[in-house]
């Protein structure tokens, strides 16, 4: 059966086989050991630790049944594995050692909020190293096994999730709700370059399409959204908006879902701000939806598509499902629909100057355009001012860091001229002591003590000195 | 569906709040849970997402409100926002003939895309100005009890009847998790269908609901 894999996949032989070379393959699964010997490294791993595996006569029923396996295709490869690495919820693992459980348990209750530091300092902590080693073995088969179909990734990482959540049934919802994020987190943040825009979806294709899409509606202006907008205000403040476009663009930029949804959350709160700048009552979602189109629109956030995609794919349920974040990203999800089927008629356009629009034959009238104009100008001039006064701090910076290189320097120069003179003080001070001394001394001895009291003059005439400096 | 929660656990309700633009939605979502009415003091920017805490029969709720965007140009992102809501009041302004003809057109879509599970409300809001009525009492009634709704009558401005309609929809939307959960049994092989439901094909909306609901029948 090897030497069949080897003629398939073509890799070279030494990668194949077990890491313990002894003559048989291995498996990335185990860790690029073979068969038998991650079974031996798995059974002293589990008597070292006890609390690892159920018990010894378990296992190679295991490993038989997945030795079957090997040769049938990736999808039942994988339910081997995924009874393989979080085992199933077997009795024997909640009768195993309830008091260190207890302990691990109480360590994680009493976690402060959002504290994402403090719990992989539990998790790193002996007693919850089965926790940690299940996440360690989850990631390795992750990454082993990185060019599986998107939707097969995202059901593994949804099924940790599952499965992790049980450990902790015993708390509060809310509690585990919170760890459940720090393990989000933990898991995504490592996993974010394997999975997000996979090449098995067509995620860059789409993310393209919309990119496009949204630059080919650069002509819409709010009022054509009916997004209020303040319209007196707008040479004082510039876009109320571009705190959220700001906090949209971030979004790629993060890792774990939870932070790109916190940033949908921002941007959405910056949206209510600037809504209510114009608008005195509390905004609802007729406004709220208008202002986070335009939002969109102006912003073209890089790759939306596949940011959206992953969130849905590998973020936790519970927070897409319910709860202000998944509002926000509903919202945002009715955005892009938006975008994507978005005609004359729901901009209050005839679909004639909806396609002149976007031929590029029309144009925002010439006063609007003017007043673009004198914003970029206003802009322009702006930013030139700030730039002449960074100019103005260096050239000062630099005059001051040339004087205090002068006064350093002569600093340095009395100091030495100091210094001379005292030698010269010394020297003579000792050439007279020497004098008066009696020839009795042996010449060596004598030689050490001028040398002694010389250096300890030194030190004495050094030490103001330095105060001085 | 899933945020039904389990045996003594806290439920945790989606409601989504349907109707045409002027018929109260705002006014009446902030009375119920801000208990004000026009008022400077609001303390939120928004009324669109608003939680309320409740205690029934000694089980915690735990009630979102999400407000959807009514316009017409807005219309088919309908199926977006009331995925896996557990209830929909839908308002009609009492005074307006038209809001009545759209909460008829969105019970007929919530039905068929959502079919029983979903707990309706239907809400005729500003019954302050019943002189101007133009909607019959018989007429709304008659036609909430044939497509399975209940029927209120509200006033934001007076503070009448809210607090009941959103008790009495929590403890029915109660009654469908409860009767569900005893469906499920252990429930626990269950959870992983009702994670399907979050995968949003956010660009075809009207394709979704069809195929990728897990409620329906």
């Amino acid at each position: 059966m090897s030497t069949d894999k080897q003629r398939g996949i073509h890799v070279s032989q030494e990668e194949l086989l077990c890491k313990n070379s002894c003559g048989y393959y291995g498996n990335p699964v185990w860790q690029g050991f073979c068969s038998k010997c991650w079974r031996e490294k798995a059974r002293i791993a589990g008597a070292s630790r006890q609390d690892t595996r159920p018990s010894n006569d378990g296992t190679p029923l295991t490993f038989s049944k997945f030795e079957e396996k090997k040769s049938t295709e990736k999808g039942r490869r994988i339910n081997t594995m995924r009874r393989l690495f979080w085992g199933s919820p077997s009795p024997p693992k909640l009768q195993e050692s309830s008091e260190s459980h207890a302990n691990v348990l109480k360590a994680y209750q009493s976690l402060g909020a959002g504290d994402f530091t403090g719990f992989l300092k539990i998790l790193k902590s002996p007693s919850s190293q089965r926790l940690q080693s299940r996440c360690t073995a989850f990631l390795n088969t992750m990454e082993a096994y990185h060019d599986l179909p998107v939707q097969k990734q995202s059901d593994l990482v949804q099924d940790f999730y599952q499965s992790f959540a049980e450990y902790f049934n015993s708390f509060p919802e809310a509690q585990v709700t919170e760890i459940m994020e720090h393990v989000e987190k933990l898991i995504m943040t490592r996993l974010h370059k394997w999975v997000f825009c996979h090449d098995s979806c067509d995620d860059e294709q789409k993310d393209l399409a919309l990119q496009r899409r949204i630059r080919s509606l650069n002509w819409i202006t709010p009022q054509m959204l009916s997004v209020p907008f303040p319209d007196k205000k707008i040479e004082v403040t510039g876009d109320p908006f571009l705190p959220a476009i700001t906090a949209i663009i971030e979004m790629d930029a993060k890792r774990a879902p939870q932070d790109k949804l916190a940033c949908v959350s921002k941007c959405s709160q910056h949206v209510f701000e600037a809504l209510s700048t114009s608008n005195s009552e509390p905004a609802n979602a007729d406004d709220f939806l208008s202002g986070l189109v335009y939002v969109v629109l102006k912003a073209n956030p890089p790759r939306l598509h596949s940011n959206m995609q992953y969130v849905i794919r590998f973020g936790l349920p519970h927070s897409l499902m319910a709860g202000e974040s998944g509002y926000y990203f509903t919202n945002l999800s009715c955005a892009v629909a938006f975008i994507e089927k978005l005609d004359g008629p729901a901009l209050n356009l005839s679909q004639e100057e909806f396609e002149g629009y976007m031929l590029r034959q029309r144009a925002p009238s010439a006063g609007k355009r003017q007043q673009v104009v004198s914003d970029t100008q206003h802009l322009l001039e702006e930013l030139q001012g700030r730039q002449e006064k960074l100019d103005q701090g260096m050239d000062s910076l630099s005059v001051q860091l040339q004087s205090w290189v002068h006064a350093v320097n002569s600093q340095l120069d009395e100091a030495t001229a100091q210094f001379a003179l005292v030698q010269t003080e010394v020297t003579a001070k000792t050439e007279s002591s020497q004098v008066l001394s009696s020839s009795s001394h042996d010449a060596l001895l004598q030689g050490d003590d001028k040398d002694e009291s010389v250096l300890k003059l030194m030190d004495q005439h050094a030490g103001p000195q330095d105060t001085d400096c | 569906m899933a945020a039904g929660g389990a045996g003594g656990k806290t439920y945790s309700f989606k409601v989504v709040l349907l109707g045409e633009g002027c018929v109260g939605k705002t006014s009446m979502v902030l009375r119920y849970c801000e208990n004000k009415f026009n008022d400077k003091h609001i303390t939120t920017l928004q009324a669109s997402f608003l939680t309320k805490k409740l205690n029934i029969t000694g089980k915690r709720v735990n009630l979102a409100i999400w407000d959807t965007a009514g316009q017409e140009r807005f219309h088919a992102l309908g199926p977006i926002y009331y995925r896996d809501s557990n209830g929909a009041v839908l308002v009609y302004d009492v005074t307006d003939e038209d809001s009545f003809q759209k909460v008829k057109n969105w019970v007929k879509e919530l039905r068929k895309m959502l079919g029983n599970d979903i707990c309706l409300c239907i809400v005729g809001n500003k019954i302050d100005l019943d002189k101007d009525r133009h909607v019959s009492v018989e007429d709304a009634e008659s036609y909430a009890e044939s497509v399975g709704a209940k029927h209120y009558h509200t006033s934001a401005k007076l503070n009448k009847g809210i607090e009941e309609l959103f008790l009495d929809l929590c403890k029915r939307m109660m009654e469908t998790a409860q009767a569900e959960e005893r469906l499920k049994g252990n429930g626990a092989s269950q959870s992983a269908s009702s994670r399907r439901g979050v995968q949003i094909v956010d660009d075809e909306p009207q394709a979704t609901p069809a195929g990728g609901c897990c409620s329906s029948g």
